[in-house]
């Protein structure tokens, strides 16, 4: 997206704005309370932190079984193994979620592919439609 | 009410006096914050407001059918073979009393809305996934990740924020701050030994702005709070 836009440096941190945006949403103006700046800064700290501590167990893990990616199932195991299994459930339904998502995107690909007839015959009624249009559009002027 | 520096605390006791025919499910759905997988175990063993006595009997439609099907000698006469069905009259025998006596000494059954947030916290906004894939590469080590994996990630990593923002909130607020400092967050992480990997980040944090109230907490974060918290709620016991 607009990632680009930011110095290399930036890059390996959170966006600002977003983590700002999660802390009011846990700590909403009606609970009185506010996160202070240094506060944020350290919280980015500590979520780069947890990335980095997370994805390298998992790499571990995933190395030992030697395959070549790291899967939804080894984040699953790193989180045990560093004490964060509570997270586990919530996260597994995410990714879940997910997959869902791609399937039925990948239906939807398909069912134009199979909707529209060969595609000589779109192709066909792709230039008639032009040639239709042409003719309004010199009929039109005169 | 007195309990103003106890803020935790309900501020209407006898609620539960009025909605009681009421089955529970209707007004507070989501009153069972301990069964949430994302309760933070810690805090919660650790706070004095999540005593036992707080579970209720979960099943609220069994109070009301429970109360014409019980008679009162249906109690007296279980025999033997009833012993499988035994566990659910001693539920619904135990709910039964509740209307004919209204008095039941309600045990603090608002409790939870307070802390609840903690883990009911829903959070909307989402991590770029761009953005944690990258950090993930940034490792040398890290070669090729799944498509979900960084999805996951940045769940995790939502619920990793949500639970440090929680108890740093909570660090604040038993020092009576509004505000929600570096040093609060580095007390809670201190508290954790899950947080550990965390350790040299928060290194760098000073304990506490100088000149401000230092409650002795340049020694050991990892018992102080915990004592104070604990001797300051007296009269959560008492009553």
């Amino acid at each position: 997206m607009s990632d680009r836009e930011f110095s290399a440096n930036d890059d390996l941190s959170l966006p600002k704005a977003t983590v700002q945006k999660i802390i009011t949403e846990i700590l909403p103006p009606s609970s009185g309370q506010t996160f202070s700046k240094d506060a944020r800064d350290l919280l980015m700290e500590c979520c780069v932190e947890f990335i980095t501590l997370i994805s390298s167990e998992a790499n571990d893990i995933s190395e030992k079984e030697a395959k070549k990616t790291i899967a939804c199932e080894h984040v699953e195991r790193a989180l045990r193994d560093l004490g964060f299994g509570d997270y586990i459930p919530d996260v597994l339904a995410v990714a879940e979620e997910h997959k869902e998502q791609l399937k039925s995107r990948e239906k939807k690909q398909s069912k134009m592919e199979q909707s529209g007839l060969s595609e000589e015959e779109l192709l066909r009624q792709q230039q008639e439609l032009f040639r239709s249009a042409t003719e309004k559009y010199h009929a039109a002027p005169e | 009410m007195t309990d103003q520096d106890n803020s935790y605390r309900p501020r209407s006791p006898d609620f539960s006096t009025f909605h009681s025919p009421i089955p529970p499910s209707v007004n507070h759905p989501p009153i069972y914050p301990l069964a949430n997988p994302l309760a933070h175990r810690a805090s919660y063993d650790a706070s004095p407001f999540f005593t036992p006595q707080y579970h209720q009997p979960p099943p609220p439609p069994s109070g009301r059918t429970s109360q014409q099907y019980i008679s009162p000698f249906t109690s007296l006469s279980i025999d033997p073979d009833m012993a499988r069905r035994s566990s659910r009259i001693a539920r619904a025998t135990e709910v039964a009393p509740m209307p004919e006596s209204t008095y039941v000494e309600p045990v603090l059954p608002e409790e939870p809305p307070k802390p609840e947030p903690v883990a009911a916290v829903e959070v909307k906004t989402k991590f770029p996934v761009a953005r944690i894939k990258r950090i993930m590469q940034a490792d040398e080590d890290v070669g090729k990740v799944a498509q979900v994996t960084p999805i996951a990630v940045s769940k995790a990593l939502e619920l990793f924020m949500i639970s440090l923002v929680t108890k740093a909130a909570k660090e604040a607020k038993d020092r009576n701050s509004k505000r929600v400092t570096a040093s609060h967050l580095k007390q809670a992480v201190a508290k954790d030994e899950v947080l550990d990997f965390l350790a040299d980040i928060i290194a760098k944090v000073p304990d506490q702005p100088a000149g401000r109230k230092h409650d002795d907490d340049g020694s050991d974060q990892n018992e102080q709070p915990k004592r104070k918290r604990g001797g300051r709620r007296p009269k959560d016991d008492s009553d």
